[in-house]
């Protein structure tokens, strides 16, 4: 159990796919004009994540090494098809909003970055539970990422949904629902998690003087 | 096996088979839910530009170019009342999908924008609620018969005017005929 854990924290956070590794970055500027955008996003990428991650694991002693680039592919395009079928069966406005990005993601770097260097490599358990990992670090980046765009450049929460909240008063700002947005957003809300990063380090080191 | 080339085709050839086999097994099993929501969409927005059509008889003519679906509509004694269209206009972003509702005289009675891939807050403002709704009470062509382009976003209204004005001439040939 502590095994599966320490893999959970490690894929979402001390290797988060956008903060740390900044993976990921096309549908990360692209997808996360809104906040409920960039969930829907971070949600399609986590179930390809993990169904790609077990049975690539469960496989991995069957694909021979020489065409096992060309089998991932193979088995992420399936899932992520798969993934694409149901969004635009059951939730058309999420496949209206997301469109071209849930095909682009069987070449999203995360999903094949997992089964190369992590999948292939352990028990599908634990292939799972990292692709679970991975996808959570993910879609709360790009849920943050979405959100501060869509606060400041639409003026809304979750707008267009049941749960729509309006910030009166408030101009938007257009410039963050704009691609130059999303790559000015990007940058503070990764410094923003660094400074929070660094500072939590900070005080394990003190803490670890005093002993 | 011994041949280690035809182990590793063998391999890939049923990886992807079974893929294949998951995917066709999925479309499979949405396709009926997606047709009939397409089509469930599609008649609202129609219903939203020309709601007489729900106690009309819908007939389906021939349609060309960029006009995808033109349909028809007969009271019960078979007397023309008016048209719904389906068109699409060449957009900055893509295709600006539109239904537009016109009398057998050649008026446009309502539109509606079906789909679109304009610019959040630029080009998306020629496919929103008061340039559309500027088309109402036009006709051929409607450039020069009440409806001006939104300034900023001239390629997107240019691409809604050419597709009502592409629909219109159609429906006056097919009035002619």
């Amino acid at each position: 159990m502590k095994k599966y854990l320490e893999i959970l924290k490690d894929a979402a956070i001390t290797k988060n796919p956008t903060f740390v590794q900044l993976l990921g970055m096309c549908p990360t500027l692209a997808v996360t004009t809104s906040l409920l955008n960039g969930l829907s996003m971070g949600v399609a990428v986590t179930v390809v994540l993990i169904c790609s991650g077990t049975i690539i694991s469960l496989l991995r002693r069957l694909i021979p090494d020489s065409v096992r680039i060309a089998s991932y592919i193979v088995i992420i395009s399936a899932f992520v098809t798969a993934v694409q079928l149901v969004i635009r069966a059951y939730l058309p406005a999420v496949d209206a909003a997301l469109g071209i990005f849930i095909p682009l993601i069987v070449v999203n770097c995360i999903v094949l970055g997992r089964a190369e260097a992590f999948a292939s490599k352990h028990t599908p358990g634990e292939a799972a539970v990292d692709g679970l990992g991975s996808g959570l670090g993910f879609t709360v980046a790009l849920a943050l990422v979405g959100f501060v765009r869509e606060f400041l450049g639409s003026g809304t929460i979750l707008g267009g949904t049941p749960l729509e909240l309006a910030i009166p008063f408030a101009k938007p700002m257009l410039f963050f629902v704009l691609p130059a947005g999303a790559f000015v957003t990007l940058g503070f809300v990764i410094a923003a998690v660094n400074a929070l990063r660094r500072a939590s380090e900070k005080r394990r080191f003190e803490k670890e003087k005093k002993l | 096996m011994k041949n280690p080339i035809l182990r590793t085709a063998l391999t890939l050839l049923l990886i992807c088979g079974v893929c294949a086999g998951l995917v066709a097994a999925v479309y499979h099993v949405t396709l009926p839910v997606t047709t009939a929501r397409e089509a469930e969409a599609e008649k609202a927005l129609v219903l939203s530009v020309y709601p007489e059509a729900a106690s009309l008889q819908a007939k389906e003519l021939e349609a060309k170019g960029n006009v995808e679906k033109l349909t028809a509509y007969l009271d019960g004694e078979g007397k023309l009342c008016g048209f719904v269209g389906i068109v699409c206009g060449a957009g900055f972003g893509g295709d600006i999908r539109l239904v537009i509702a016109v009398t057998p005289e050649g008026k446009i009675l309502g539109a509606g924008v079906q789909e679109h891939s304009e610019t959040p807050g630029v080009g998306s403002r020629a496919v929103g609620g008061d340039f559309i709704a500027s088309l109402t009470g036009a006709s051929l062509p409607v450039g020069e018969n009440g409806v001006d382009s939104v300034s900023g976003a001239t390629i997107s209204s240019r691409a809604v005017m050419a597709a009502a004005d592409e629909l219109l001439s159609l429906i006056r040939e097919e009035g002619k005929a």
